[in-house]
């Protein structure tokens, strides 16, 4: 029997077909405060008018309205009618600007902009003959009544600006001075200040990616009606996005750059054009990379936020430009590498969602934006916020994340997801520094994002606050995981702190492939692959957290944390004061230095470990009065993931030595007795999951759980169920499964929520990911 | 990448057991002492002749001796990896002369002016069919030989990391003596070192067959009484492999 969830599940309907409604592509839509999003759409006259040629069609403007939270959908003709098809759009505080093309149906094809006013008088309209680049076109808003739109020259692919304004009930147009150097569609346009645009980075490139790409600005005087060069940015940059700030700077974000160059992932490094200084200065980095993203104020539950996605990666981040400070608002199943083409936040039971639809993928002439590459993804709010009156359901506790650290939930203190990798479109994926917290009612929030983007971390709870120590991302000094350096540790202070953001922590740094655990006192034990220990602690020097290692006696063996190798280091102080260390990979192997002292009749010898890494049977044991380590006897299976239990019992799924190569592989489940002397293999009563690689044992809450693959679902590798061993009955129960066939994706990052009946009889929720810990 | 050729050693002094010891008196070829290791294998040159003269070293799991064996020789030639044209040489093929319990572990050829090289039962302390004793110390490629008088001498392999090379070194209580180097082609090391350890030659000191080879080197035979000044003990015979066809490649341990 499943354990049981609190929260109910909200349905959420799913995105309408294109037959019902087409969703825009890459245009603004205009949230109603009825929970409804709008847009200025198009249709085919039907029936179609007489006297049109043959391969003409007639198309006619529409307001097309959709209800995300009841799946309504609604298309209406403009009154009186008027021909046409929509580019782009721009809501104003006046009326809705729109870019449209009229054709055949009206005689020739001509761009007409159209002022559609809120106060339902007639709509304006301005034709005109210019020449707009049909795949490049933006309109930005200028003033209540202006806006500006910037497009190319078609063959020379310079900038072309436009003004576009409503003055006494009449559109007028006005053309700027060209800007005359060549671009890809890669630059971005923002507004600078008063009566100034500016044109930033972008390329002149064959392909994507900055190869090169450019650092330069240009600015246009609109009253001047002249461009003047900008201030270089930090970085050179294309595809990125920029946006005036209400402050009258512009924020610059993402993009490919010299450092994050196609292939490696897009890059998270943000920067602000300052007007009273000219000069760009650098901000904290996103969360994650992103390049062909947008800029977008959203009013959100929580009030007026800043978002910025819909690109590559599939993520949505926050900027809180009060401090800096980023979040990661929302995630959703895939990124896309052509970027995405709409994002459609709404509000159900008191909670934030958002479509967001992707451009396919693959064959370059096939990728589109079409309506079924939509996915749903919790919003998050921010967790300063004033807490949301009711829980999301639980189906929305998913990152969509790989390799995130999780924090469990300590009495009220809220579980934590730290880090990971995401995709973001085709085989690429991109290092994070999101952080979310989730409580045992199920509420998420967003936490201050940290300062390095990292996977495969730890985090402890220490001093009040969080610290995140490890791990491998692209700010290690040689970056990715070729060659991964240490990252400095960050510690979040507790929650009333201020300013409460992540701080780095001087003193020791641990190397990515570090096993380490906290000991009952706080401190933590950091495990070297050598078989050196180190007791660190967390104290303030000179202000700064401060990391302070105290050595400890070698293990006797060598040994390696080997994650990706499904031989995780598990390290565990007991009830009674004894650590154990078991799992990974060891050294078996020790050997004397020749030295001259070697040479000397009675001198000690120096031991180093040497040999190849081998899976590992035993595991030592650390005595607080001896201070020394005692190895185990040796497991009947060789290597495993473990699970060290209170009392010393160390429970391990490894491989049955094979006597040929043919023979099959096959895995048992061992557990040890407390003193360590003997293995014997464990029943797994009423368990359904098998015991082989992916098979992952781990402890929450003080109850044992097992995340591995159940039969027949096709998953196609990830975890695909969830056990929880009822220590009442003995017996194996299924906390969750995937549906046959799900995509691995859709679960990774995901997060149970479960009331289980404790061993004390008492009933305990407990927070925990699918794919184990 | 590094290329082996100490067999060409062999080949140019023409001999491949070498003796570098004599019986009593310490004199000349007439007391030299001869040994194989492995009962089928090629050498270079034509020195060796058929014939029932050899022993063989059988041991079992706590002792051994020395029991008759035959060598039977057919002329063979044999072409290196990096040789223009094959090397003339000899096809060995050693057998005891009525079959028995136990493993042999060296074939010595009998000379008669060795007297200890006699069909009987050979004073071991430890051969590579006894149970692996290990000294009370980190190191896991060490073998302790337990001695008569509750003395105790110790192999211990040594990581020279400036040189790059494992040396194994005897120890005995007061004295440590660098014997050789250990893994010189794979560089990797095992406890299959040690063939075997006794008094072989009836003196009371205890002697040692220690095989260094590794694709490349040799096996040594270290009698007490052959010790120099410091010495625990001396070479007394040397054994050079058939030569290796291949390559030393990689770093191995030493990575």
């Amino acid at each position: 029997m499943w354990g049981t969830a609190a929260a109910a599940a909200v349905t959420i309907p799913p995105v309408p077909t294109y037959a019902e409604l087409p969703l825009p592509d890459n245009q603004q839509v205009t949230a109603t405060p009825n929970g409804e999003l709008s847009w200025l759409g198009q249709r085919p006259v039907e029936p179609a008018p007489k006297g049109l040629r043959q391969g003409c069609w007639a198309w006619e403007l529409t307001t097309d309205r959709w209800n995300p939270s009841t799946g309504g959908t609604k298309r209406t003709p403009l009154e009186p009618r008027l021909s046409g098809f929509v580019f782009s759009q721009l809501p104003l505080p006046t009326g809705l600007l729109a870019l449209t093309k009229i054709g055949c149906q009206d005689g020739a094809e001509r761009w007409r902009f159209l002022h559609l006013p809120l106060d339902g008088s007639p709509a304006l309209k301005l034709e005109t003959d210019e020449a707009f680049d049909p795949l490049l076109y933006a309109l930005l808003k200028l003033g209540d009544d202006s806006a500006a739109l910037v497009t190319r020259d078609v063959e020379k692919r310079h900038i072309k600006v436009y003004t576009i304004e409503r003055v006494k009930g009449r559109l007028t147009l006005t053309a700027m001075p060209v800007l005359a150097i060549p671009y890809r569609g890669d630059f971005a346009a923002a507004v600078a200040g008063q009566n100034q645009l500016m044109i930033l980075g972008g390329s002149n490139g064959d392909y994507r990616g900055c190869s090169p790409c450019r650092a330069e600005t240009h600015i246009l005087d609109l009253k001047t009606k002249a461009w003047r060069d900008g201030p270089s940015m930090l970085e050179a940059r294309s595809e990125l996005a920029a946006s005036a700030l209400p402050d009258g700077s512009v924020l610059v974000t993402g993009g490919w750059t010299k450092v994050a160059e196609w292939g490696s992932g897009a890059s998270r490094t943000a920067e602000r054009w300052n007007p009273a200084t000219d000069k760009f200065e650098a901000l904290p980095p996103m969360p994650t990379g992103a390049a062909r993203h947008k800029h977008f104020w959203w009013d959100a539950p929580w009030g007026k936020t800043l978002l910025v996605g819909q690109g590559t990666v599939g993520a949505v981040h926050s900027l809180d430009t009060s401090n800096w400070t980023w979040r990661t608002v929302g995630e959703w199943t895939e990124g896309s590498e052509e970027g995405g083409c709409g994002f459609f936040p709404f509000v159900v039971a008191g909670n934030a969602y958002a479509w967001l639809r992707n451009r396919s993928e693959g064959h370059y002439s096939s990728k589109s934006c079409e309506q079924n590459y939509a996915s749903l993804s919790l919003l998050r709010p921010p967790s300063i916020a004033t807490p949301l009156p009711e829980p999301p359901s639980d189906s929305a506790l998913v990152t969509y994340r790989h390799g995130a650290a999780f924090l469990p939930a300590a009495g009220a203190a809220p579980a934590l997801v730290i880090g990971g990798s995401r995709h973001a479109g085709m085989n690429s994926f991109v290092i994070s520094s999101a952080v979310e917290a989730i409580d045992r009612d199920g509420r998420v929030t967003t936490w201050p994002s940290l300062r390095t983007a990292r996977q495969n971390a730890r985090a402890f709870r220490v001093a009040g606050g969080v610290l995140v120590i490890g791990g491998s991302g692209p700010d290690s000094p040689y970056g990715g995981e070729r060659d991964p350096k240490p990252l400095t540790a960050e510690w979040l202070p507790p929650t009333a702190t201020v300013p409460w953001q992540w701080q780095e922590v001087g003193g020791a740094s641990l190397a990515p492939d570090m096993a380490v655990s906290q000991l009952k006192d706080g401190s933590l034990l950091a495990i070297d692959p050598n078989g050196s220990l180190q007791q660190l602690r967390l104290v303030s020097r000179s202000g700064k957290p401060t990391l302070e290692s105290t050595p400890w006696p070698s293990l006797n063996r060598e040994r390696h944390n080997s994650p990706d190798e499904h031989a995780e280091m598990r390290v565990r102080e007991l009830n009674d004061g004894h650590v154990v260390v078991a799992g990974g990979k060891v050294r078996s192997e020790r050997i004397a230095l020749y030295s001259e002292r070697a040479l000397k009749p009675g001198q000690p010898d120096e031991y180093v470990g040497i040999g190849e890494f081998l899976p590992w049977r035993r595991y030592e044991t650390f005595d607080p009065a001896t201070r020394r380590w005692a190895n185990s006897a040796p497991a009947g299976a060789a290597g495993g993931r473990a699970t060290v239990l209170g009392d010393g019992r160390v429970i391990k799924a490894g491989e049955v030595p094979r006597t040929t190569a043919e023979a099959p592989i096959r895995f048992v489940l061992e557990v040890s007795n407390p003193a360590g002397t003997a293995w014997t293999q464990l029943a797994r009563k009423g368990s359904r999951l098998q015991v082989d690689d992916k098979y992952s044992l781990f402890q929450v809450d003080d109850e044992l759980f097992a995340s591995g693959e159940l039969e027949g679902l096709g998953t196609g590798g990830g975890p695909s169920g969830v056990e929880w061993l009822n220590s009442a009955t003995g017996q194996w129960e299924l906390l969750w499964q995937a549906e046959k066939n799900d995509n691995w994706r859709k679960h990774q990052g995901r997060i149970l929520r479960r009331t289980l009946a404790g061993a004390d009889g008492k009933s305990k929720t407990v927070l925990t990911p699918v794919e184990g810990l | 990448m590094r290329i082996r050729h100490a067999w060409w050693w062999a080949l140019l002094v023409g001999a491949h057991a070498v003796a570098v010891a004599a019986e009593d008196n310490k004199s000349p070829l007439s007391s030299t002492i001869e040994f194989l290791l492995g009962e089928d294998q090629w050498q270079p040159g034509d020195r060796y002749r058929a014939g029932n003269d050899w022993l063989a070293l059988v041991c079992g799991k706590a002792d051994c001796r020395f029991e008759p064996a035959k060598l039977a020789v057919r002329r063979e030639k044999w072409q290196g990896h990096y040789d223009d044209q094959p090397t003339s040489g000899q096809k060995l093929t050693l057998r005891r002369q009525a079959p028995g319990a136990g493993t042999v572990v060296a074939w010595f050829k009998l000379n008669p002016a060795i007297s200890w090289l006699a069909a009987g039962p050979v004073t071991t302390y430890a051969a590579n069919t006894f149970k692996k004793k290990r000294p009370a110390t980190e190191g896991t490629l060490e073998l302790a030989v337990d001695l008569p008088g509750g003395e105790q001498a110790t192999l211990v392999p040594l990581l020279d990391r400036p040189g790059g090379k494992f040396l194994l070194q005897l120890r005995m209580p007061g004295k440590r003596q660098l014997l050789d180097e250990l893994g010189s082609c794979s560089h990797m090391v095992s406890t299959e070192y040690l063939v075997w350890a006794g008094d072989i030659d009836h003196d009371g000191k205890p002697d040692y067959l220690i095989d260094f080879a590794d694709d490349v080197g040799e096996a040594k035979l270290y009698l007490g009484r052959e010790a120099g000044p410091g010495e625990i003990a001396g070479v007394a015979a040397i054994y050079v492999p058939p030569p290796f066809g291949g390559e030393c490649d990689g770093q191995g341990w030493l990575e």
